[in-house]
């Protein structure tokens, strides 16, 4: 979760993602946050998040967004 | 080039593509954008063995995005409009999206711009400099070829992404314009509002009213407008070239927040297809 956070934080230093739970529902996040994070995720974790997961429930929080980099490492 | 019809389809082709080791990605769309594009049959995609080319078609030229293998092979598509593609940089820049830019220079895109996003959390505003004199309204029907006219004038299409006369009448919601007494256009821009983000775009002076507050009352009308509506990241992108618009921007208290854009272009080379790849 550490390697998640630094990297939440490196692409939006502004926000505190322990509090934000509407990152695309409400459009905190914009497009190349978007394309910047998971394109991160999949970098750092070695990864490779799917396009069908690119949902906003996976992406509204930092929690959810962990849950799916679980996945994804649990799937490996 | 295939549209998209639906977007399901668009996930099984994209997902399709992941599995077959197609890795290096500069699309992350999020399903209100996709289907949005859908809709208005503005979403196409090309595909060969290592490559999928997703293209969103503008009047004036395509943006296109990829999943590729390392033997990224770029398929020419139309020769007659420039094709651009975006390549987010964050803070890092990992070897991979190296390795992707070198592939996209090999197959003929060249670097066109980079850009440099600039952030303002503050929202306060000095109420002072507001002018009555002036008013800054939606654009009408009647006022898109002057709007065209004073856009054509102060940016590069392909930098700045400009609209086409149809474009503008189809964004015509998200264009202001600032007017005198008598009804004259004298500045025009396009505010995004988008959740709580806004970002401004495209905001020009006519070239020989430059200089006499003008650009400082559409901005102040920007930033009130955010205010108003309880928005506190207002966002917008300037070319890295254009000193003259970030100091602008630096005196409402925007500053370059970290985040880098950098936009291939390939001016194409007449049919065929091009073959290439990183080994």
């Amino acid at each position: 979760m550490d390697k998640l956070m630094a990297i939440l934080t490196d692409a939006r230093p502004d926000l505190d993602f322990k509090k934000e739970d509407k990152l695309i529902d409400d459009e905190v996040l914009d497009s190349f946050d978007i394309i910047t994070i998971v394109g991160e995720i999949n970098s750092v974790f070695d990864i490779n998040i799917n396009v069908g997961d690119l949902l906003p429930e996976n992406f509204n929080s930092a929690e959810a967004i962990w849950q799916i980099v679980q996945k994804y490492l649990q799937e490996q | 080039m295939q549209k998209f019809n639906n977007y399901d389809e668009f996930i099984e082709i994209t997902k399709l593509a992941q599995q077959n080791q197609q890795k290096n990605i500069n699309c992350y769309l999020m399903p209100n954008e996709i289907n949005e594009l859908i809709i208005k049959e503005k979403l196409y995609y090309l595909q060969n063995n290592t490559t999928l080319q997703i293209i969103r078609k503008h009047d004036r030229f395509y943006n296109v995005s990829f999943y590729a293998t390392e033997k990224f092979n770029f398929t020419l598509f139309d020769s007659n409009l420039p094709i651009i593609t975006d390549i987010p940089y964050s803070i890092k820049i990992c070897d991979k999206i190296k390795l992707f830019v070198l592939s996209l220079q090999k197959q003929g895109f060249k670097l066109n711009c980079e850009s440099s996003r600039m952030r303002k959390k503050n929202t306060n505003i000095d109420t002072n400099k507001i002018n009555n004199n002036f008013k800054i309204d939606n654009i009408t029907e009647q006022e898109i070829d002057k709007v065209y006219e004073i856009w054509e004038s102060n940016f590069n299409y392909l930098t700045d992404l400009l609209y086409s006369k149809n474009e503008i009448q189809e964004h015509k919601n998200d264009i202001y314009v600032c007017k005198d007494d008598n009804g004259n256009i004298l500045g025009a821009m396009e505010i995004l509002l988008k959740g709580n983000n806004a970002w401004i775009q495209k905001i020009a002076i006519k070239n020989e009213l430059k200089g006499k507050g003008i650009g400082t009352i559409m901005e102040n009308f920007y930033i009130n407008k955010c205010k108003t509506l309880g928005i506190n990241s207002l966002l917008l992108y300037t070319i890295n070239d254009n000193m003259s618009a970030q100091n602008f921007h630096k005196k409402f208290g925007f500053n370059f927040d970290g985040k880098h854009n950098c936009q291939y272009l390939y001016l194409g080379e007449k049919n065929g297809q091009i073959n290439g790849n990183l080994n």
